[in-house]
């Protein structure tokens, strides 16, 4: 059977498939005071900004907020690739610092006009940057299981004592919190991770066990396969009231905090949308609800303030070490980072 | 249906097949010859390839994920073989079951099954609890090996080896088979003789199948191979996701597709030629 198109047919078809094209195209348009997208991470994290900020915060003021998530390689390759187009894919994301600091450093992310954003001047000193609004703050501590180790360890050079031989965990994403502690006991600093290598490469002689994500580290800490590691003390807190035999322990050589930020690409659709956005994430109201919930430290005293003195206690990082915290030289780590993980990936790893 | 009318059919799924598979390639041909992409880009340049191909580094993570593909093919097609041989004879009415059997892991994610496996093979995992129990002075160190990889991945092609055996099979008429035992064969013998020979092209194109799934492989090597035991699949992402480095990620993975490709087309040959000879 033959079946031709005829003209009126195909005319039908071109109309068609134009009108579809074109009210594709005019949907972010119509949408754009009102819609914002964020790259963000996935699970519990996502629920919680969800619940702690989304819903409360921006859905009464009518912004939609479309998640994306991801983890922070794929969003930072996105925004690399987006760096030419007039109008990206995200409206705000959501990177870990150093990734943060990188993004500016290209060019990728705004210089926030901080006179917009309430309560940005009360952020922690040692975290505030121009481009970023932090989203979650929480120090590195030294995890122990209690009923295997008898002599808790006080410092990260306590983690190359003999009696934690081949029972020390590491995370293969958290590398450069490796590196840092090797650093810092052996004679480096944050902005010197060179002794560190020496340190691990020590450590790998001794049998040290390698995890390729947070979870599978905490199950190894649960099971007693390792009795300690390094970990935020946002998730040590969670797996201690989740009923994990563990303590943590502030390392004598410093205490460095780790932040993770909101930024807005500088091609973002709704700017508006992201600023008020960014006034939502550097709230009390947030930053104190995620305390709760995900254990997290408040990035401000206020936050801090109006959390309850139970949660208090657990997430504030004690007085005698506030004297004592470690600024992440997000610069070093630019420089070095390539050559960081090819150290870890080539001879640590293999 | 005259020949213009069936092109004309065929065109849109040309051009999507054309805009999703042949432009992406080019896209990342071209950015394999910009060393340093997307940070610096330096000028057009095979710096990348070269780096790809003569670091010790790639070529020891090549050099094994060729041979864990070829030893996940071969672990498959043993236990792939005799259920193919199985499904194809037997006149059971739980057949349909069977069949149901293999294909039902096919609708779960690698991902997901690869969870699976490392309940089974973890420190405390099923196999290490009973290995305890049975008298074993330590836990097996299964996970995050290439023991883990190798079983992981060969259970995600067996479905795909068993679907493809088993209907190659099923042309092979039995009465071929039965006239051989007539004439004096042993069963060992009609299937080295008969069988296998007759199934030879079928055989080919499973094995090339599962080469090629073993060779891309992601998920089960990241998720059972852990950080320590990298093969191409997980190194390409690394760079890219990682490093940053578009580039070397690109020059990799074309390396991967022709690497893959030249090997396919090889051991097709090589088994196909000594298959006649026998």
């Amino acid at each position: 059977m033959k079946h031709r198109i005829n003209r009126r047919q195909a005319l039908a078809m071109l109309g068609a498939s134009t009108a579809t094209v074109a009210l594709g195209a005019s949907v972010p348009a119509m949408a754009q005071t009102s819609r914002l997208v964020l790259g963000t991470y996935g699970g519990d994290s996502q629920r919680n900004v969800e619940a702690a900020l989304i819903n409360p915060l921006l859905v009464p003021q009518g912004i939609e907020v479309v998640i994306e998530a991801a983890t922070d390689g794929p969003r930072e390759i996105k925004l690399q690739a987006e760096k030419n187009l007039p109008r990206g894919t995200y409206d705000v994301v959501h990177q870990q610092s150093t990734v943060l600091y990188r993004l500016f450093q290209q060019g990728l992310i705004e210089e926030l006009d901080t006179s917009r954003i309430e309560g940005f001047d009360q952020i922690e000193s040692v975290i505030s940057t121009p481009y970023s609004v932090p989203q979650s703050m929480s120090a590195r501590v030294i995890l122990y299981n209690t009923e295997f180790v008898s002599e808790p360890p006080r410092s990260y050079a306590d983690l190359w004592s003999p009696e934690l031989e081949g029972k020390v965990g590491l995370i293969d994403q958290h590398f450069l919190m490796a590196l840092a502690a090797g650093a810092l006991a052996n004679g480096g600093g944050m902005s010197d991770f060179e002794p560190g290598k020496e340190k691990l490469m020590e450590l790998k002689a001794a049998g040290v066990r390698v995890y390729p994500s947070n979870e599978a580290f905490g199950q190894a800490l649960a099971t007693g396969e390792i009795w300690a590691g390094i970990m935020l003390q946002s998730r040590a807190i969670q797996w201690k009231s989740g009923g994990v035999p563990i303590e943590l322990v502030y390392p004598s050589e410093g205490v460095v905090l780790d932040w993770w930020g909101f930024a807005i690409p500088k091609n973002a659709r709704n700017k508006e949308g992201a600023y008020a956005f960014m006034n939502a994430a550097a709230s009390d109201h947030y930053h104190s609800q995620w305390a709760t919930t995900m254990g997290g430290t408040p990035v401000t005293p206020s936050a801090l303030a109006a959390t309850s003195e139970e949660v208090r206690a657990r997430v504030a990082i004690p007085q005698e070490y506030a004297g004592n915290l470690l600024r992440l030289d997000s610069a070093y780590l630019q420089e070095n980072y390539n050559q960081l993980r090819d150290w870890w990936v080539r001879d640590f790893m293999s | 249906m005259n020949r213009v009318t069936a092109t004309g059919l065929m065109l849109p799924a040309l051009l999507l097949t054309f805009m999703s598979l042949a432009v992406p390639l080019v896209v990342l041909f071209v950015i394999s010859l910009r060393p340093g992409y997307p940070i610096t880009v330096d000028a057009f340049g095979a710096a990348s390839y070269a780096e790809a191909l003569l670091d010790p580094y790639y070529l020891r993570i090549l050099g094994r994920t060729v041979l864990m593909a070829l030893a996940i093919t071969a672990v498959a097609l043993f236990f792939a073989m005799p259920i193919a041989h199985f499904l194809a004879r037997t006149s059971s009415r739980f057949k349909s079951i069977l069949l149901l059997a293999i294909i039902l892991p096919l609708f779960v994610g690698n991902a997901v099954r690869a969870i699976g496996w490392m309940v089974l093979l973890g420190e405390r995992g099923v196999v290490n609890t009973l290995a305890l129990e049975l008298g074993s002075a330590s836990p097996f160190a299964l996970m995050y090996t290439w023991k883990a990889v190798l079983l992981g991945a060969a259970a995600v092609n067996l479905p795909y080896l068993v679907l493809t055996l088993q209907s190659v099979l099923e042309q092979i008429n039995p009465s071929v088979e039965e006239a051989s035992g007539s004439l004096g064969a042993t069963p060992t013998q009609t299937w080295l003789l008969v069988t296998l020979p007759l199934m030879a092209p079928g055989l080919l194109a499973a094995c090339s199948l599962s080469f090629i799934l073993a060779m891309n492989a992601y998920a089960t090597p990241v998720l059972l191979g852990g950080p320590r035991f990298r093969m191409m699949g997980p190194a390409i992402a690394e760079e890219i996701i990682v490093q940053s480095d578009w580039s070397v990620g690109a020059a990799l993975a074309f390396v991967l597709i022709v690497v893959t490709m030249a090997l396919s087309v090889l051991l097709t040959r090589v088994v196909a030629r000594s298959l006649v000879k026998s």
